[in-house]
């Protein structure tokens, strides 16, 4: 459909006046539009603080309670981060728990009174669905072994929920597989984190956008998926008209109206970008060479390392000393000519970052998700842009931050720092190594030699192993695999297979409930008490506010009561009286079932691993009774820049500035990497000649489950549809609204064409979002990944499309 | 204002409606979601232009009312912003053609304290991000009645 085009000039000349009349339906708030909304009828309403449910902001929100329910939500003025207001999403929040369809009661595929693998799924008891669940874990154990017995989490598990299923997984069973849909997400920048600073997380935090001169966003869509980042970006471009914006991407979007420049590059050429902006700084002499030579050194590691597209993929990186000269002579080669030919970014506009990198005065904050995390280069990606700030010395200072945005609203919270993957373990520690397995096993009071010391499957290999009967077990909470992964079609099949047992813990029917043997319903977000930790290493904390609906328990009362079906009820045992339940607070269903504040305990269990190690965390309450605080949290102070003497405690004194997680292998120098450009796996040929990126849009979270279920969100954008260039629609033929195929080497999708709509991408490629439950773009996409990362490209692969009549 | 005639799609829209409710009711059987559909949609959102529309029913006391206009090629750039000039005290068009007025939140940051008379604050300024146009598509899954 062709949109109408109305001009402020048309409106003004034609703009006849209406007389406008409101139109209220049942149990919508009568108002007079026309005035600022009287805000004392909120006056009723008992307000209390959560952080937002959805992104990795970590927006603040008071909720309206009246009578059990959430009555209305407002932007917590007291939260630093949102400053009193929310977007769209956040304003969504009251609606997100009560859609018509709820699960309510565990479900079991059953056929004439037993479980059935082709059965119907069919309401019974959590005691038998957890029974069945032991059952078939047991048999798998037995079977093939733990590696077989598998949990797929997420970062939108509270703290508490994923430490819990990484000590069930590694104390407990024994398995290694373990793994979150952050891998999917955020992997690419713990990788890039690990690999040039040995520690995970940015060293900045949210203080620093308004001490920013310029802000510099590769390939991150902020202002619809960072709506409330994007708004501090503009507050520092409103105020101060010499700040600037640039938006390096692939797609022409929303964050280029507020920028001085929009710059197109071509899929996986930032690579190219990158180096050719460091080759610039090298020959115009704006390398801060005093900086470098204090508190850098150089790499170099493995080249042409493939794209993990052949199961039981291995990579091991072997990387070598560098010097500053081999340095310069590595990226020699990036000369803005060919940068150019690689990018179809021209001289001059390379020539003007270079110069916003370069300038000694200016402070620079770099902003990156998943363009960068997503991406089959995607650790080398972060290198790269770590590599920008360290040669200028523009990092850990006000205003100068290599800002590695998370997506979820707890993948640095837990997922990142409790370590909830294969290979990982709280506070940075790795199963590999023999002193973090027995920091481990102490905290846990288990043998030495209970954690498995090999990692056994990242998300993508786990579903390989799955399809080839290598897992027989996969429990799935807070995600939506089978809307999520790419190359669905090939894991759908495989989850179908006889042998294979799927839970799905979930609050809503999903595209993945709909795969499952067993659908366990889940108590969410102030259904519970819970705690994230969001992009800027802010630990924030809620209470149980509202009632979950029919038999709905929290992934923590799920896990704890499966640990007891399976014998390992001890790991989630403590003293009563050392966490007494506080009288007069509404406790979630852990702790009710425990007799004892199960949060607190397990808080205080976990931030042993973190003290003294520079992950402090501080007490339970300290949590309760702020709006967060970030973490080193040491002597009750938070720590805003990392690594800087006199605000970071970990720095020795007299060091200025100290990457101490590379204390051991630098002796506290950050790594600037050599890292080349190479091609994606699979690009536009004569037989699938257009590149297929996909994403999100403002309104929907991740696969839509709840933010499709809110009216507001759902008529704002109702369905997902294929953005094509102008040109390309041409070439095809194709009007908006027209309906096409998109089809890969793997499968195909139909979906409606959609022409100047919120993003047009470059000519020659389509953009998808994947939040709708009618357009499994995954059937389509590869999956090929970052070989040191393991996280999956979603944003290239080759397609054709054609139309349907 | 224009008159909302059902079409095919509106129709087929209510058709899976009524299918969800038999099945849910009282089903001991569930499998899939109401957000499957079949149905391959397209956005279209209200022609109308800013001044021809009535305002749409907020969701909660204080909920950003949502765009009941069209906003095809409003801008919203560092030196223009195409919703302030109407929805603003002094916009210019705004007398006579009953914008939604700016409430003064835009204007007070409740957390620093900063004012910002004149002009909405920064933070406040991507209008888009809190309200959007919608569509005359309707949810598949209602919000529970209770
Ligand atoms: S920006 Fe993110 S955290 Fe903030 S309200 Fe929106 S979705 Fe929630």
């Amino acid at each position: 459909m062709e949109k109408q085009k109305i001009t402020r000039r048309d409106f003004i000349l034609e703009g006849a006046m209406t007389v406008a009349t409101v139109q209220l339906a049942g149990g919508l708030i009568s108002l007079n539009p026309f005035e600022a909304f009287a805000e004392e009828s909120l006056g009723a309403l008992t307000w209390n603080k959560a952080p937002c449910r959805f992104c990795g902001t970590g927006c603040g929100a008071l909720l309206g309670i009246q009578n059990g329910k959430i009555m209305a939500v407002k932007g917590d003025p007291l939260s630093p981060v949102n400053q009193g207001t929310l977007c769209e999403k956040g304003y969504a929040l009251p609606f997100i728990q009560t859609g018509a369809d709820r699960l309510t009661k565990p479900l079991v595929r059953m056929k004439n009174g037993r479980y059935d693998k082709r059965g119907e799924l069919t309401e019974t008891t959590w005691g038998f669905a957890l029974g069945l669940m032991a059952e078939k874990a047991k048999a798998a154990l037995q079977e093939k072994g733990p590696s077989s017995v598998a949990m797929f989490g997420s970062g939108q598990w509270t703290i508490w929920e994923g430490y819990a299923a990484l000590k069930l997984w590694k104390a407990g069973l024994r398995s290694n597989s373990l793994e979150v849909n952050a891998r999917h997400c955020m992997a690419s920048a713990v990788a890039g984190f690990m690999t040039t600073f040995g520690m995970d997380e940015p060293m900045g935090s949210y203080e620093d956008f308004k001490h920013a001169d310029a802000f510099v966003l590769w390939g991150a869509n902020m202002a619809e998926m960072h709506p409330i980042l994007f708004s501090k970006i503009t507050a520092r471009l409103m105020e101060n008209r010499a700040a600037r914006l640039f938006n390096l991407t692939t797609i022409s979007n929303r964050s280029s109206d507020m920028a001085e420049e929009e710059i197109l590059f071509k899929p996986q050429s930032d690579l190219a970008v990158a180096n050719g902006i460091a080759r610039l700084l090298i020959e115009d002499g704006k390398v801060d060479r005093a900086f470098v030579d204090k508190f850098v050194v150089f790499k170099r590691g493995k080249e042409n390392i493939g794209y993990g597209l052949e199961d039981g993929f291995k990579f091991e990186e072997a990387a070598k000393a560098a010097s500053f000269d081999e340095y310069r002579a590595f990226v020699s080669a990036y000369t803005p000519e060919h940068v150019e030919k690689l990018s179809g970014v021209k001289p001059e506009t390379l020539k003007k970052l270079a110069a916003v990198y370069g300038d000694p005065s200016a402070n620079v904050m770099s902003f990156w998700t998943m363009g960068v995390n997503q991406h089959t280069r995607g650790t080398w990606m972060n290198n790269l842009l770590y590599n920008l700030h360290l040669l200028t010395g523009k990092i850990s200072k006000k205003g100068n931050v290599p800002f590695s945005l998370t997506g979820q609203p707890s993948a640095c919270g837990t997922c990142r720092e409790v370590g909830t993957f294969t290979h990982r373990l709280p506070a940075d520690r790795v199963v590999t190594n023999p002193e973090h397995r027995a920091t481990a096993e102490k905290i846990w009071g288990v043998p030495a030699g209970t954690i498995p010391d090999k990692p056994t499957y990242h998300a993508v290999e786990m579903m390989r192993a799955l399809d080839r009967g290598d897992v027989l077990f996969l429990w799935s909470t807070v995600a939506n695999p089978f809307q999520d992964y790419p190359n669905l079609n090939r894991f759908r099949e495989g989850a179908l297979k006889d042998g294979r047992f799927i839970v799905v813990s979930d609050a809503y029917p999903t595209r993945s409930t709909a795969i499952a043997d067993v659908v366990l319903p889940s108590a969410m977000w102030v259904e519970k008490e819970g705690a994230f930790g969001n992009a800027e290493r802010r630990t924030h904390f809620w209470k149980k506010l509202v009632d979950a609906p029919g038999d709905s328990k929290s992934d923590l009362w799920q896990f704890v009561e499966f640990a007891k079906k399976m014998g390992f009820g001890k790991l989630f045992a403590y003293p009563a009286e050392e966490y007494p339940i506080p009288t007069g607070q509404t406790m979630s269903d852990a702790s009710e079932t425990a007799g004892l504040y199960l949060e607190r305990a397990l808080w205080e269990e976990y931030r042993i691993f973190g003290l003294g190690h520079g992950h402090d965390l501080t007490e339970f309450d300290a949590y309760h009774n702020s709006r967060g605080l970030r973490w080193p949290v040491v002597n009750g102070k938070e720590t805003l820049i990392r690594y800087r003497e006199g605000e970071d405690p970990y720095v020795e004194k007299g060091r200025e500035l100290q990457f101490y997680g590379n204390d051991k292998k630098t002796g506290g120098k950050a790594i600037v990497w050599l890292r080349p450009y190479e091609p994606a796996p699979e690009e536009p040929d004569a037989q699938y000649p257009l590149w297929l990126c996909t994403g999100r849009v403002l309104e929907h979270w991740h696969s839509g489950t709840m933010t499709r279920r809110v009216e507001s969100l759902y008529k704002a954008y109702p369905h997902a549809t294929a953005n094509l260039h102008p040109k390309d629609a041409e070439r095809y033929g194709l009007r908006g609204g027209e309906k096409i195929r998109i089809a890969s080497r793997r499968g195909s999708v139909e979906i409606r064409a959609e022409i100047g709509g919120r993003v047009t991408p470059q000519e020659g490629m389509v953009y998808v979002p994947w939040f709708d439950e009618d357009v499994m773009i995954n059937d389509v996409t590869l999956d090929a990944f970052c070989p040191i990362s393991k996280q999956v490209d979603f944003k290239k692969c080759a397609v054709r499309i054609e139309k349907v009549s | 204002m224009k008159e909302i005639t059902l079409t095919k799609r509106t129709l087929s829209v209510l058709t899976i409606l009524a299918l969800c409710a038999c099945a849910g009711a009282g089903s001991r059987v569930f499998r899939g979601s109401g957000l499957t559909t079949g149905t391959i949609g397209v956005n279209a959102y209200p022609e109308a232009g800013p001044g021809e529309t009535t305002p749409l029913p907020r969701m909660y006391a204080g909920a950003p009312p949502m765009i009941p206009h069209a906003v095809t090629d409003f801008s919203i750039t560092r030196d223009q912003n195409d919703c302030l000039s109407c929805h603003t005290d002094g916009g210019e068009l705004a007398p006579g053609h009953n914008a939604t007025k700016i409430p003064a939140s835009h204007y007070r940051n409740e957390h620093t304290g900063e004012t910002s008379p004149e002009r909405v604050l920064g933070i406040r300024y991507n209008c888009l991000q809190c309200h959007a146009p919608q569509s005359t598509d309707t949810p598949p899954v209602p919000q529970k009645t209770d």
